[in-house]
């Protein structure tokens, strides 16, 4: 099956490969639009040509947030929901469906997949990044799967880091806030012959929500170097490191009040990217990822694990005819995970994946865009062979207008742990089987159906974003009790099984007004209507609200940001729901010097007053996130 | 007063008699090729005047006063059956030079902006610039004595260097930049690749030179300014001179740069060079004064 599949899409990138361009300018170089995104295809289109619904997070939006936090960003996205358990484990999910480990969705940052492959999510705290490295960031929502593979389910976060040679020069900065907020953050960078560097230094430590003790430490070093020996050759390397000492646990464990858990990720990722002739590409890709967490949690029980994924990836873009774009990808990915307390085994757990993915634009016309991808994945680890197909459509009437039909097909895993779960302790003299993996665990799986509507009148500084959607997501794994005759306690376990469904029917937007260059707004909204069983209804926001405006006076930005969820529970058990309806402001103000500038920043937040956070197990059950503030000063020069 | 109104009536049912049948040529019936259509069109028939819009597929020319060819292909289509006049929109001007150069009954409005206009912007934008530097392509550099021409009429020196090929584009930048304090970026398939415009202008940024395009994409991209018409900016000007030529006959005159014209400021790069603009609104009445 496997080999049938990789002919298929052999021939299906054989017959599209395109004709010879046009060898002089025509009207079409004028206007012909330039990348604006890159991740629903990993061809570089104007979103409205792209085929699936992509929101881009700007520098301008980061900074009048105010947010500290990466994760925190997710809640510009239509949809995003974003929550805290304790002040070490933040959580971001698309369309809910959220507990302590969102798995349903991918995060990349510069093509680099920061899972962590042991329980499928993202450790977003630990990520070594900081939101002054950040350019900007695309949301895929919606399945992404035919191109970033596995976990790309609900959608996918691409983040993508500045070049050096932005941030020439010296920059520090000093941020303190009440709640114990403390922040350092230094960087320099330089150019040296046809290549430039950065290396960047965070020190932090905050309190979000002062239930059980959760004071959180962290340090990072970033390393980010470019090197254009030719206009047509771009190398980058980066490598870093984050440490976090965490009060609280690490793995949803908080069993006591003085628990602690100290975490260390660290990086390398090297990265070719070569324009041939006109339009053709190839890009060469190596990383590796360390995830380490040792944690303490009761007696003998301890919550750590060690977890490496090694890539090495090679695609070739080839855009440079008018009516036919494509793609063409492979993946080789080790992922490892040590992670005793869960899998009975001191031994690292291994899964070797093996991608293939191609996408085909047909542009038969300026006003018509046909989009074909999928991706073939084999892994080890369960014996199984994926695909995860798409197919878009996307008709530009006018150039104001775009409308886009689309399908697509996305798959995801638990992580190595849930197909080899062995928890075991002993009662006295009993052994109590916990948890056990006995069957073939599949993949969880969603069909996803779209229409999505753009539109854009720059002279009115006006551009909006819409989609209906209708998700089926099917074999989501779910418990179930077996016996156990080894189990000398009472006989019987949990085990894993694809058994749940649920439907989802969707309307979400974001609108994007300038209407003049020193005021902007950015209003997104969602509508989820979810049936199935009552917890994953209980699961999903039946709508959010975001909005960020910024205006500039007299020098100064001032910047409004406003947060809302309607009720929901995250997934981690028991009654304690969330919602927040959280009100932001950011004043700032920039002076020159003579080599740079200096800027000072006032960060207000939750201004309504607190807002429930809550993560409803263990003892995070009432988490309020109260209002708080924090001052930044910050110097840049070159 | 009662003899202006009647005038009028008799200009207008005049017109309307003699109301000319044009046929607009589009290289594609959608896009700017439609956009530009439909702003001329719209402008002619609300005069009384038959506006017939085809493609080269369904090119049936029997009859029309005039053709308005919207496009390359268009223009290419519109010179294979010769005989009646036409008029070429949205094609640049080296490639209106290449295809309909000297044939007679054919002229054109340019997509270009005019070179003497593009370096006025770049003054009233960069106050106190003394040189712009110009990397010039095996295409584009035929516009170099006019660029020399344009530049001593803003006040300013120009400097540039022609290349053969892309690799050679980066030492071109470096040998200008010595001497420059902006780049203008002409249409030319060699130096404005669009594999290697990211890169390009990064190495612009690494120089800290701004640079000044043509069309809206490329300011997005990473140019500091451009200077471009339109689409419905051009069938507007297109229609005010198809009117103002109709006599018993068309008398178009020779090709010309488009009046009108929008300036972009790309805002990032400007507050990355640390450069003071003012707004595209203040940039575009203080240009059109000039003009």
């Amino acid at each position: 099956m496997l080999k049938r599949a990789f002919v298929a899409l052999a021939c299906a990138y054989a017959v599209s490969v395109p004709a010879a361009p046009a060898d002089a300018f025509s009207e079409a170089d004028y206007f012909a639009e330039q990348p604006v995104v890159l991740s629903a295809s990993r061809l570089s289109q104007p979103v409205s040509r792209a085929p699936a619904a992509v929101t881009v997070i700007t520098r301008e939006m980061i900074e009048a947030s105010g947010f500290r936090h990466l994760v925190d960003v997710l809640r510009l996205v239509p949809g995003f929901v974003v929550g805290w358990a304790g002040g070490n484990m933040p959580a971001a999910t698309y369309i809910g469906f959220g507990g302590a480990y969102p798995h349903w969705m991918q995060v990349m940052v510069d093509g680099r997949s920061v899972y962590v492959p042991s329980y499928g999510n993202t450790s977003w705290r630990a990520v070594p990044l900081t939101l002054d490295d950040v350019d900007r960031i695309e949301v895929v929502r919606g399945p992404n799967a035919a191109n970033d593979g596995l976990n790309s389910m609900l959608g996918t976060v691409h983040i993508f880091t500045r070049h050096s040679a932005t941030t020439l020069g010296g920059m520090g900065e000093l941020a303190a806030g009440n709640k114990s907020y403390r922040e350092a953050n230094l960087r320099y960078g330089a150019e040296a012959g046809s290549g430039s560097w950065r290396l960047g230094l965070v020190g932090r430590e905050d309190e979000r929500h002062g239930v059980a003790e959760d004071h959180a430490t962290d340090l990072q070093l970033n390393f980010r170097g470019d090197l254009q020996p030719t206009l047509r050759d771009a190398l980058m390397l980066q490598f870093g490191a984050s440490k976090g000492f965490w009060q609280g646990s690490n793995v949803g464990q908080l069993i006591h009040d003085d628990q602690d858990a100290y975490y260390l990720s660290a990086y390398a990722n090297l990265q070719w990217k070569r324009a041939l002739a006109e339009g053709r590409e190839w890009q060469l890709q190596v990383h590796h990822t360390l995830n380490q967490n040792d944690e303490d949690i009761l007696g003998t029980l301890k919550g750590d694990y060690r977890t490496t994924g090694s890539s090495v990836q090679f695609a070739y873009l080839d855009q440079s005819g008018p009516e036919w774009h494509t793609s063409l990808s492979g993946e080789y990915r080790l992922n490892r995970v040590y992670l005793p307390a869960l899998l009975g085994s001191t031994d690292y757990f291994r899964d070797h994946i093996f991608r293939v993915s191609g996408a085909v634009d047909w542009n038969p016309a300026s006003q018509w865009v046909l989009h074909a991808a999928a991706m073939i994945e084999r892994h080890s680890d369960t014996d199984s062979t994926y695909l995860s197909p798409r197919l878009a459509l996307n008709w530009l009437p006018v150039s104001e207008h775009a409308f886009r039909l689309g399908y697509s097909h996305g798959l995801s895993a638990l992580g190595l742990y849930a197909s080899n779960t062995d928890i075991k302790i002993m009662r006295g003299d009993k052994l109590d089987q916990l948890y056990l993996s006995v069957n073939e665990l599949g993949a969880e799986k969603i069909d996803s159906y779209e229409l999505g509507y753009l539109f854009s009148k720059p002279k009115l500084g006006v551009t909006l974003d819409a989609r209906i959607f209708h998700n089926r997501i099917y074999d989501i794994v779910d418990t179930a009790t077996i016996p156990v005759p080894e189990d000398t306690w009472n006989q019987e376990a949990e085990t894993y099984v694809n058994q749940q469904e649920v439907r989802q029917r969707g309307f979400e937007y974001q609108l994007r007004w300038r209407p003049s260059p020193d005021s902007w707004l950015v209003l997104s909204q969602s509508w989820i209507s979810t049936s199935g069983e009552f917890w994953y209804v209980e699961w999903v926001p039946r709508n959010t609200l975001s909005m960020l405006a910024g205006h500039s006076v007299g020098g100064i930005d001032v910047s409004l940001g406003y947060y809302h969820t309607a009720q929901f529970h995250w997934d981690a058990g028991g009654d304690f729901p969330s919602k927040y309806n959280r009100l932001d402001l950011r004043l700032s103000r920039a002076w020159k010097t003579a080599d740079g500038k200096i800027q000072a920043s006032l960060v207000v937040q939750s201004l309504l007053g607190e807002e429930f956070e809550s993560f409803p197990g263990y003892l995070y059950q009432q988490q309020y996130f109260d209002r708080r503030g924090y001052l930044s000063l910050k110097y840049e020069f070159r | 007063m009662a003899c202006g109104a009647v005038l009028g009536c008799l200009g207008w049912s005049g017109l309307a008699r003699s109301a000319p049948a044009i046929d607009v040529l589009v290289s594609e019936p959608a896009g700017i090729y439609q956009e530009t259509a439909a702003s001329m069109a719209q402008v002619l028939r609300g005069e009384g005047w038959k506006v017939t819009v085809s493609t080269p597929e369904r090119h049936a020319p029997q009859g029309p006063d005039l053709t308005v060819a919207i496009g390359t292909r268009a223009l290419e289509a519109a010179l294979a059956r010769p005989g009646r006049p036409v008029l070429s929109l949205l094609v640049p001007r080296l490639t209106y030079e290449r295809l309909a150069a000297g044939q007679a009954g054919v002229t054109a409005l340019y997509l270009d902006q005019p070179l003497q206009r593009q370096l006025q912007l770049l003054v009233l934008a960069l106050p106190g610039l003394k040189q712009v530097g110009v990397p010039l392509g095996p295409m584009s550099q035929v516009q170099e004595p006019a660029l020399r021409r344009a530049a001593m009429t803003a006040g300013i020196q120009v400097g540039s260097a022609q290349i053969q090929r892309g690799q050679d584009l980066r030492a071109a930048l470096d040998a200008l930049a010595e001497a420059s304090e902006a780049f203008v970026l002409l249409p030319d398939p060699v130096v404005a690749q669009r594999s290697t415009l990211q890169s390009l202008f990064l190495h612009t940024y690494r120089l800290r030179k701004p640079v000044l395009a043509y069309s809206a994409p490329l300011a997005e991209s990473g140019a500091l300014l451009a200077l471009y018409a339109t689409p419905a900016q051009l069938g507007e000007e297109a229609a005010a001179w198809v009117r103002e030529s109709w006599g018993s006959a068309f008398r178009l005159g020779a090709p010309r740069y488009p009046q009108r014209f929008t300036v972009a400021v790309n805002r990032t790069v400007a507050r990355s060079l640390e450069i003071d603009l003012p707004g595209e609104a203040v940039l575009t009445r203080q240009l059109e004064a000039l003009q």
